[in-house]
């Protein structure tokens, strides 16, 4: 039936093609002038509905409007952590001998799936057990939920080990269960020594002793009191955590489709098991390959459904109880749909959609604003675009080269000429819409230095460089020397000239501006500057994965942007503990920073002021350090028809956050 | 009947000797796709993990794609796959390719149904009038257009359609495809040709003015055949002369550009797809190699490999059909 329509729409769309132009010219209404479908446009989607999958912002958006928002804490527009008491009806916090600190939920009997059914306890039990399972991360899920509850180790692991990270068996004995294998390299090739001998590792191979080992089925960190209670039991070691609450927060998944004939039992020495035998592979390969493209049963504010050809299509969940204000959403329809990213203004103009988000380019806006067909509403990012340099590589393992490179570029040019205008400059490692900046602003703008083109600054530094010399590495550099065609270069004392190796990625103004700035600037510091354009994948795994290069790495300089996420913990970007890893890419060691970054996540939840005070210390310190130079933060534009009213999006509230105030009316 | 066997026979026998063509193409790609920089898992995970679950769902993910196997390992797992219909794991999608491509190829199928069937029907009667009137003011009117169209890039065709019929006259929407669970019926139907119309349109006028020339051409050299003089001499009506005996031969060498046109268009419509946000696999394929997808991008090239080479047997077909002089052995 479905190939028979296809056949006749072919063939009647031939037949209409030469006069369906005319047909659209009579005036009929446009997209945007629909009241009951809010109509979004984006760039292409990936189609991963479900948490667990992808990485897309625009995928997230879905995510959120059919799956979120029935957590027991919710992030606010301003981007602070709170108490979703629409989920919970009442919260009773508990700290045990051990330090274990104990949340207990008693969720209100209201609540229900998008098909009518309750919501108990049991799903939100189903839910940690679910997403937490080795099972969900085999299917191909990547999550990290529930990581610091209780048990969680156990559980993710699927049986218990000693002290030492080996399997034991039921007596608590040691299982041998390593043994000696080839190591093999990426391509799966034997690895050799110098020797030509093969090398050897060990490898655990638990096929082996599956029979052996404990197994482990049961989340302990998670207890079902009763059929509306359930409690989650944080690990005393990974307390305190000024984001705690974040650790304890816990939704519901809609059993019958997630896990299919389980049943949840609790008991309060093992806490919460799916039944003896439930085979939880299989549920979670199904939600894998079926519900992760077309949700079914939910719980956010829309029902999903459909997303063919790049349009996905929501409809209102008419059992939503509310957000954590208690607001329910108003439009009926949702629809996101990939529009060419070229003429996205155009499109909203011209009323094909109702909303583009975090515009940036000076020309897009300036066109909306001209249009009356558009509301303009705009907030500072929560985040900033920089310079960033690999600070265990190169020139820029020292830290006046990076002050001297932080002289050589005019900032003002890239907010001037780039963003047109559209954004300000920030002195260190924050974005303008964060919650302790607009706190503290006097104080940091009065403790930081403001970074600003100066040449002789930058020649200053670089005299207490190691790059101090001429090519013999004794005579000392003259900066009266330098010419503009950059053939007087600095040296250091092996006579090593002095580059810098900057990739960034093609198409990309700031690049451009990046390359014309400094190779004006650098020849007059005696600074040779090599630029290379490159894929944005190529400049993430040079950039995150520069210290794996060996002899093959070329670059130690890049230019890209980062946002701030509402919980911010700078320890995993910058501690020592995560040196020789991706996570901290400017390989920063420092032992002030880790002093820092460590006192500011163990600090209590309500401690803001002490937060607040250390973040203060931290943007002082790494701007002495200079891991980056930041370039610029922008101004993020979202815009949207005129029939649209109430978009009150911030840096951490997109549309799909807001939807709730949303309301569209004719104009 | 005896005439059939022999064309089955030739095409069974070009089949088997394009066998070891095929593998060499898939051969050269998958090595070309696997040698590309940079790492695919990385793409798919999510940043946020902490190191151990990063690093646990890594090798999860690795071994999922095969990538612990040597080369020649995951060449020999891929072509075997490929043969069943399997053409492995998509890293940017993190899914099986065959559930993201049927979709993408049926509406490049369908855009470009639509543009042959626009394409022959102008450039067919066009380049027979031209040839016909040649050094006529039709014949240098199409003469200077085509070699406007045939200079213009597709995306300076696309974007200046935008502009007329989106932007401009606001007759067209600006790309994407449209809704069929908000529209129904006529609605939909018409939503649906108007959002076509742009890439059609780009699509034809970048691939006329070639179709055009060619067709001329080959009815110029027809037209100048002595039996074609001997029929005009003989009082032959003109048209007659025309369509009947030199169309006919000119038919021989314009089969070989049609159909090397039709594959042509499915490689050529990446830019076009790409710019009106059409879902079609040539979109599909610019994502894929922005992202790094190998098995995306090797499934895609070996399918543009493929329809080149089913041109060719086509076009051999198709010569021996057209022309009694050619006989299939």
């Amino acid at each position: 039936m479905k190939k028979k329509f296809f056949a006749f729409m072919l063939v009647l769309t031939l037949l209409a093609m030469p006069f369906t132009s005319l047909a659209s010219g009579d005036g009929a209404a446009v997209p945007a002038e629909d009241l009951d479908t809010l109509t979004v446009g984006t760039p292409e989607m990936n189609g991963d509905f479900i948490y667990g999958f992808g990485n897309s912002s625009y995928d997230r958006y879905i995510k959120d409007l059919v799956t979120g928002h029935m957590t027991t804490y919710a992030t606010t527009p301003a981007g602070k952590l709170v108490l979703n008491e629409t989920v919970v009806e009442n919260l009773d916090v508990s700290t045990d001998d051990e330090g274990n600190k104990t949340y207990t939920y008693k969720i209100h009997e209201d609540l229900k799936f998008s098909n009518g059914d309750p919501i108990t306890a049991k799903d939100f039990a189903a839910s940690a057990l679910f997403s937490a399972s080795p099972e969900w991360e085999a299917a191909g899920a990547s999550t990290s939920a529930f990581d610091s509850l209780v048990g969680y180790d156990d559980y993710k692991r699927g049986y218990l080990v000693d002290e030492e990270g080996l399997a034991v068996d039921a007596d608590g004995n040691t299982i041998e269960v390593e043994t000696e294998v080839p190591e093999t390299d990426e391509d799966g090739n034997e690895v050799k020594d110098e020797d030509g001998n093969v090398k050897m590792t060990t490898k655990t191979n638990l096929d082996e002793i599956r029979d052996q080992v404990v197994p482990v089925k049961n989340f302990k960190g998670v207890q079902l009191i009763d059929e509306y209670t359930i409690a989650v039991t944080i690990q005393a070691e990974k307390l305190p955590y000024f984001y705690e609450t974040s650790y304890a927060s816990i939704g519901p998944i809609y059993m019958p489709t997630y896990t299919p004939d389980a049943e949840v039992s609790s008991d309060e020495e093992n806490g919460v098991s799916f039944q003896e035998g439930y085979d939880l592979a299989a549920a979670c390969v199904a939600v894998a390959e079926n519900e992760r493209f077309a949700p079914t049963v939910t719980v956010g504010p829309y029902r999903f459904v459909s997303f063919e050809n790049q349009i996905v299509t929501l409809e209102l969940n008419e059992h939503f109880k509310g957000n954590f204000e208690g607001k329910k959403p108003t439009i009926k329809n949702i629809v996101q749909k990939a529009i060419p990213q070229n003429t996205d203004v155009d499109s909203l103009i011209a009323g094909d959609v109702d909303l583009i988000m975090g515009v940036i380019q000076g020309a897009k806006i300036e066109k909306a604003k001209a249009s009356e067909n558009v509301n303009v509403h705009f907030y500072n990012r929560a985040g900033f675009g920089l310079l960033a340099f690999h600070m265990d590589f190169g020139i820029t393992a020292d830290q006046n080269v990076r002050w001297a490179l932080a002289h050589m570029i005019d900032r003002q040019a890239v907010v001037d000429h780039v963003l047109e205008g559209y954004g300000g400059l920030v002195d260190s490692l924050y974005g303008l819409a964060q919650w302790m900046y607009q706190e503290r602003a006097d104080e940091l703008d009065e403790e930081l230095e403001p970074i600003s083109l100066n040449l002789d600054m930058a020649n200053e530094f670089l005299d207490n460089s190691p790059y101090r010399f001429e090519a013999d590495g004794t005579t000392p550099f003259d900066v009266s020397k330098v010419t503009e065609d950059g053939s007087y270069l600095r040296h250091d004392e092996n006579g090593e000239e002095m580059v810098l190796r900057h990739l960034g990625t093609t198409e990309n103004p700031i690049t451009d501006i990046i390359e014309i700035e400094y190779m004006k600037n650098a020849p007059m510091c005696g600074l040779k500057f090599e630029v290379t354009k490159s894929d944005f994948n190529a400049l993430l795994d040079n950039y995150y994965y520069g210290f794996e290069l060996g002899d093959d790495r070329i670059y130690n300089s890049f230019n890209l942007a980062t946002n701030f996420n509402p919980i911010y913990d700078p320890y995993y970007s910058f501690h020592s503990e995560f040196l020789g890893t991706w996570r901290n890419a400017y390989q920063m060691n420092d032992p002030e920073v880790d002093r820092i970054t460590v006192a500011m996540r163990e600090l209590e939840p309500t401690q803001t002021e002490e937060f607040a005070d250390y973040w203060v210390e931290l943007m002082v310190r790494f701007q002495e350090l200079m891991p980056l130079v930041p370039l610029y933060s922008n101004e993020y534009y979202d815009l949207s028809y005129k029939t649209v009213d109430n978009l009150n999006t911030t840096p951490y509230a997109d549309y799909s956050s807001v939807i709730f105030d949303i309301t569209k009316s004719a104009k | 009947m005896e005439g059939g066997s022999v064309m089955l026979k030739y095409i069974a026998k070009r089949i088997v000797i394009l066998i070891p063509v095929v593998i060499l193409i898939t051969m050269i790609l998958f090595t070309i796709v696997k040698i590309m920089p940079g790492d695919p898992v990385r793409g798919m995970l999510n940043p946020g993990m902490k190191k151990e679950q990063y690093e646990r769902a890594y090798k999860v993910m690795y071994e999922r794609l095969g990538l612990d196997k040597s080369l020649f390992e995951q060449y020999v797992r891929w072509i075997s796959r490929m043969a069943k219909g399997d053409f492995g794991y998509s890293s940017s999608y993190n899914r099986e390719v065959r559930g993201i491509i049927g979709e993408p190829i049926r509406n490049t199928v369908t855009l470009n149904f639509f543009v042959i069937i626009m394409q022959l029907s102008i450039a067919i009667p066009v380049g027979i009038k031209c040839a016909v009137n040649r050094g006529g003011f039709f014949d240098n009117f199409w003469q200077v257009l085509s070699m406007v169209t045939y200079a213009m890039p597709s995306f300076f065709v696309a974007l200046s359609a935008i502009f007329i019929f989106a932007v401009k006259l606001r007759w067209l929407p600006f790309g994407g495809m449209p809704n069929s669970q908000l529209l129904q019926g006529m609605d939909y139907f018409v939503a649906w040709a108007k959002h076509l119309i742009m890439p059609a349109l780009t699509l034809t006028i970048i691939s006329l003015a070639y179709t055009i020339r060619q067709v001329r051409n080959a009815m110029i050299e027809a037209l100048s055949q002595d039996y074609i003089r001997t029929a005009r001499s003989k009082g032959l009506n003109e048209k007659v002369a025309v369509y009947s005996h030199a169309f006919r031969n000119a038919l021989i060498p314009v089969s070989t550009i049609v159909v090397f046109t039709i594959f042509r268009l499915f490689s050529g419509s990446a830019i076009t797809e790409t710019i009106f946000q059409w879902n079609g696999i040539g979109k599909l394929l610019v994502k894929a190699l922005h992202q790094r997808d190998t098995m995306m991008i090797v499934t895609m090239n070996s399918f543009f490999a493929m329809l080149s080479v089913v041109a060719v047997l086509v076009a051999d077909v198709v010569y021996g059909f057209v022309d009694p002089r050619i006989k299939l052995k």
